[in-house]
């Protein structure tokens, strides 16, 4: 397996090599979400690509049309920096955090701190299970900061974030279902990586798999 | 007392519970909260397994997580919600001497020391009441965060930290009062510990005055204290009275329930303030041609009015632009557009005195200040001196290039008494050599200001022209040549203007475009001719065209085709019906885009003609390939000066092409019967101009016959 | 000789899956499937040989593929699944199966155990 290959095999096995990490990293996320949430809570990755950033600012367009979005930012540094952004409309944020909570409780009707510090807890369970899986297989060292939420109009928190702008050309754009024993709730992962990031993770993954 | 004790002191006073682990799950630090929620003094529990003082958590989530912070370097937010076991944690009640357990928020942040091993920090806040659950999300992970780059700060080595730490630290209450301070603090202020907790902050910090600790005040206090994991810039005051500059954050500690107590951390930013005035030199200069920079520039300008206004001089103000610069980098690329720029600079430079300021203001635009004059006709010999200097050649790279300046004048204090003024009678005079071509001066004179008035005041005008419905669209009847029948109209925009008559667009669409209004205007020609050709269609049948000329301006609007769309569906008419003109010209320039553009519309049903045919440079090849359904010629081709026999020829050779290419002929500015004649005998299929029928209002439009064609 | 056949739709799992049974058997052929029903399709061919076969692929799962093998007479002590899922569900179906269930490595120390149990289920079946 020592042929040369193309650019965009390269990118393809990536790629890939990514889902496929994910899909282990997300094995240990999965034991873990329905432990914690007594099984409530299934985790699916149905898609996993590399897009242009401005095609990842589109999708952002899609989340100017719902109402509220809650948006949960966390961060990475070490051998390759960047950022992980989880997106959810308010709708179906709510749909999962209610389908997480005991029956006893009440359901929730909007948006407040409890639900808040949920969302982190969930959302850092995901991003850190990724994270590990991948600096676990490719053998890199990567601190994973904890993540910060920001709610509000879309707009008004893009705003404010300059999103993407340390941003790579392509974004890592992973689309996460949430499967709730009652209904369904999605949520989108966007994983960034810092200007440069990218091409050395790329390496690394050609190096883990001897094809480089 | 050391910096050890005095971290605990302020880890002690924190709303929080702070526990720092080791590899081996023993407690390494626990501070006061943890004592009075848990029941266990420090001593009692460092150097014991987290999991003998709370077995209960043995196997829990957080168990797990402290195995994540210490294995696998994750972080951990453990939500009360999702957290079945926490730790044992009790307050009484206020009511009964019940002990309550709390609910918790848990961060678990693994920190690697020096010596390669990890340890795991855990903080929990108490967040039984909503109110402190609101506080705790905000402020724990911002104090765990500080806590942790403290515990990092300066030494790796975990003892040491406590030793020597770069960062100065006072603790003070409400009124001001100094309770406590760290030796850095000390070695920065030049007190020792003593006398330090004799002063009051005031003494110490320049921007924190008596008043903000009076009683009553603290709100005052707390807005002045970058409180919100930020730090902000203040001036302490030494011993020695030196004022030195401070990078400051603080942190309120609730204490005691209404007996808050602040602490701050300091370090001296003297160096970086040095930085930073070489920073701002650096902001200050273009980085390319090291010339000042437009913000520096007005800056020295006003400073230079202000001087000479006491003094009566007058001085003079050259703005400064380079013809064909864009033409440069466009054909030998950036690299050689930014020699060309610094090669400018120096001549530029060359012909002024060494006293005189040039700057770059920005792209290729230069401003340069001549000091001190006695006659304003020697800024006219500078300008005529720059002008020989720059039109000749600069060879750079191995080539050749010849661009030319075009400069504007004016003069202080005639022109103006500002800086902001000066300038943009500047760039106006600038922007009339120009128009007169390249390689000229101008001063600034009333005349140009009487130019730019009349500009304006037709800006305003258009505006109202929009809002009160000057515009107004005329028709010009196009004729079938066999059948001599009205085939379809040329939709053309007029100006009734209340004052001065119709006003052909030729007068207005320029200005139009300077100010912007010009894609409104567009789209309303759009919908009216639209709207019109509804009523045309039903008088003259649906095989009627009504055709509209679409400006470059339009191409840019991608939304372009949807919006045809939409009109043409509320009107209901066929697209079949519309054609769009579009000069040759524009057609050829970013073909790319504009051929995608066309093919869409084509795809919609939507007819293309290319109008002027022949006054541009397509090749007859080109024409195959355009996207096209009609050409329009030119109406030069009609013109009676040319040799009969060349022109006949000529306007055969296009015909036929354009036949056999299964395009329409349309002949523009027909005038007289001679030329007619010729169309008819070159078999032109479509014909329209003063000779068959001038523009009219759609009304008498209306009136026409269908077959009222004078020659017929 | 012998071959093995793996099932996994990810080229990198596979790539990964081969260098560890390379480190067990340096001279095995090795045939490459990207689903279960691929490896179904050409059952024919490759009765007698080693399966290592993923859970999650389309069409025809790791689970639903083996039985369909079992239904063919394959020994089921030369099947394994080689999967991230680490579901309870999963391993008491294998179980019932008589089917081993080897865990994809993530961490360094885990491919070394991986390594080690597809070197005993190369040994034990032979």
């Amino acid at each position: 397996m020592g042929q040369i290959m193309n650019q965009s095999e390269n990118t393809d096995i990536s790629l890939d090599f990514l889902a496929e990490s994910l899909n282990l990293g997300l094995g240990h996320v999965i034991d873990e979400l329905s432990e914690i949430s007594e099984s409530r809570i299934e985790l699916h990755v149905p898609e996993i690509n590399l897009i242009p950033k401005t095609e990842a600012l589109g999708f952002t367009k899609e989340l100017r049309a719902e109402s509220k979005a809650i948006f949960v930012k966390q961060q990475f540094a070490g051998d390759i920096e960047g950022e992980a952004l989880l997106f959810f409309s308010e709708d179906e944020s709510l749909k999962l955090l209610n389908g997480l909570l005991p029956d006893s409780d009440a359901t929730l009707t909007n948006f407040a701190d409890v639900e808040e510090e949920m969302l982190l807890d969930i959302t850092n369970v995901a991003v850190t299970g990724v994270i590990y899986a991948l600096s676990s297989i490719l053998e890199l060292s990567i601190a994973t900061e904890l993540p910060k939420c920001e709610y509000g109009r879309f707009d008004e928190i893009e705003g404010q974030s300059n999103l993407f702008d340390d941003a790579e050309e392509m974004i890592l754009f992973i689309t996460i279902s949430f499967t709730l024993v009652s209904k369904d709730a999605k949520a989108v992962l966007l994983f960034f990586q810092h200007k440069n990031s990218f091409s050395k993770l790329h390496k690394s993954i050609l190096q883990k798999l001897k094809l480089q | 007392m050391n910096n050890k004790d005095f971290y605990l002191q302020v880890l002690g006073l924190m709303d929080v519970g702070l526990v720092l682990i080791n590899k081996n799950y023993e407690v390494q630090l626990w501070n006061g909260w943890m004592e009075k929620l848990s029941g266990f003094e420090a001593d009692e529990v460092i150097g014991h397994s987290i999991f003998d003082v709370f077995p209960e958590v043995s196997g829990s989530r957080i168990d797990k997580s402290i195995n994540k912070a210490l294995k696998h370097n994750c972080p951990s937010i453990l939500s009360s919600k999702l957290t079945r076991i926490n730790f044992p944690l009790f307050i009484s009640s206020f009511r009964s001497n019940e002990k309550k357990r709390i609910e918790q928020s848990i961060l678990i942040k693994p920190m690697d020391l020096s010596d390669n091993s990890r340890c795991a920090v855990i903080s929990i806040s108490d967040i039984s009441s909503s109110k402190l659950r609101e506080k705790a999300l905000r402020e724990q992970t911002t104090i765990l965060n500080k806590v942790i780059n403290q515990l990092k700060e300066k030494d790796r080595h975990f003892n040491a930290i406590f030793e020597n730490n770069q960062q100065g630290i006072l603790i003070f209450d409400g009124d001001g009062s100094v309770i406590n301070s760290n030796p850095a603090a000390e070695v920065m202020l030049g007190y020792n510990n003593r006398r330090l907790k004799s002063l009051k902050i005031p003494a110490l910090i320049d921007e924190l005055p008596q008043y903000l600790f009076k009683k009553g005040n603290e709100d005052k206090l707390q807005s002045k204290l970058p409180l919100c994991n930020t730090s902000i810039e203040m001036a302490m005051l030494p011993e020695s009275g030196k004022k030195f500059p401070v990078e400051l954050n603080a942190n309120v500690i609730p204490f005691d329930n209404a007996q808050n107590k602040y602490f701050v951390f300091f370090h001296d930013i003297t160096e970086k303030k040095q930085t930073e005035i070489i920073l701002y030199k650096m902001a200050r200069n273009d980085s390319l041609t090291g010339l000042p920079n437009r913000s520096s520039f007005i800056e020295e300008l006003d400073k230079t009015i202000q001087h000479y206004k006491r003094r009566n001089n007058i001085l003079s103000l050259f703005f400064l632009d380079l013809d064909r610069f864009k033409y440069v980098n466009d054909r030998f690329g950036h690299d050689v557009g930014n020699h060309l720029l610094i090669e400018v600079a120096k001549r530029l430079k060359q012909c002024v005195r060494s006293t005189d300021t040039v700057a770059r203001l920005s792209g290729d635009e230069f401003a340069i200040l001549l000091h001190e004059q006695e006659k304003i006709e020697q800024a006219g010999m500078i300008a005529k001196n720059i002008i020989l200097s720059i039109s000749k050649p600069f060879l750079l790279d191995g080539a050749k290039i010849d661009i030319a300046a075009s400069i504007g004048i004016s003069c202080f204090p005639m022109d103006g008494e500002d800086a902001a003024v000066l300038l943009r009678n500047a760039d106006l005079a600038m922007y009339q050599s120009k128009k007169e071509g390249e390689g000229r001066y101008t001063f600034y004179t009333e005349e140009i200001n009487h130019l730019l008035q009349q500009r304006l005041k037709m800006e305003t005008e258009l505006n109202i022209a929009l809002r009160d419905g000057e515009f107004v669209i005329h028709y010009q009847p196009q004729y079938d040549i066999c059948s001599g029948k009205i085939w379809g109209a040329e939709a053309l925009l007029r100006w009734q203007h209340p004052q001065k008559g119709l006003i052909f667009p030729n007068e207005f669409i320029p200005i139009a475009e300077e100010c912007g209004v010009i894609n409104t205007i567009l789209d309303w020609v759009l919908e009216n001719a639209l709207v019109d050709a509804k009523t045309l269609l039903n008088n003259f049948g649906a095989e009627f065209k009504i055709s509209i000329n679409l400006s470059p301006r339009q191409f840019a609007d991608t939304g372009l085709p949807q919006k045809i769309e939409k009109i043409l569906k509320k009107e209901n008419i066929s697209p079949e019906s519309l054609i769009l003109d579009i000069t040759e010209g524009h057609l050829l320039a970013e073909k790319d885009h504009i051929f995608a553009l066309l093919n869409n519309l084509r795809s919609m049903g939507v007819h293309i003609a290319i109008d002027d045919f022949g006054s541009g440079y397509s090749s007859l090849s080109t024409l195959r390939k355009l996207p096209i359904d009609h050409l329009k010629i030119d109406k030069e081709f009609l013109t009676t000066d040319a040799d009969p026999t060349k022109q006949k020829n000529l306007l055969s050779s296009i015909i036929n092409l354009a036949h056999s290419l299964e395009l329409t002929v349309i002949a523009e500015g027909v005038e007289n019967k001679d030329q007619y004649d010729l169309l008819i005998q070159q078999h032109c299929d479509i014909t329209q101009g003063f000779y068959t029928n001038q523009a009219v209002a759609i009304k008498e439009f209306c009136n026409l016959s269908a077959s009222n064609n004078q020659s017929s | 000789m012998k071959r093995v056949v793996i099932a996994d739709d990810s080229v990198s799992a596979r790539l990964l899956l081969k260098q560890m049974i390379l480190e067990c058997l340096p001279d095995i052929p090795i045939l490459e499937f990207k689903s279960g029903e691929a490896v179904t399709k050409n059952l024919a061919e490759i009765k007698d040989c080693w399966f290592l076969l993923d859970m999650n692929m389309a069409p025809l799962n790791g689970l639903d593929t083996i039985k369909l093998l079992l239904d063919e007479d394959i020994p089921p002590h030369h099947i394994a699944m080689v999967t991230a899922n680490k579901s309870k569900e999963l391993k008491n179906k294998l179980k019932t199966l008589d089917i081993l269930c080897i865990n994809k490595a993530i961490e360094p120390h885990e491919s070394e155990q991986c390594v080690a149990k597809l070197d005993d289920f190369f040994k034990l079946s032979k």
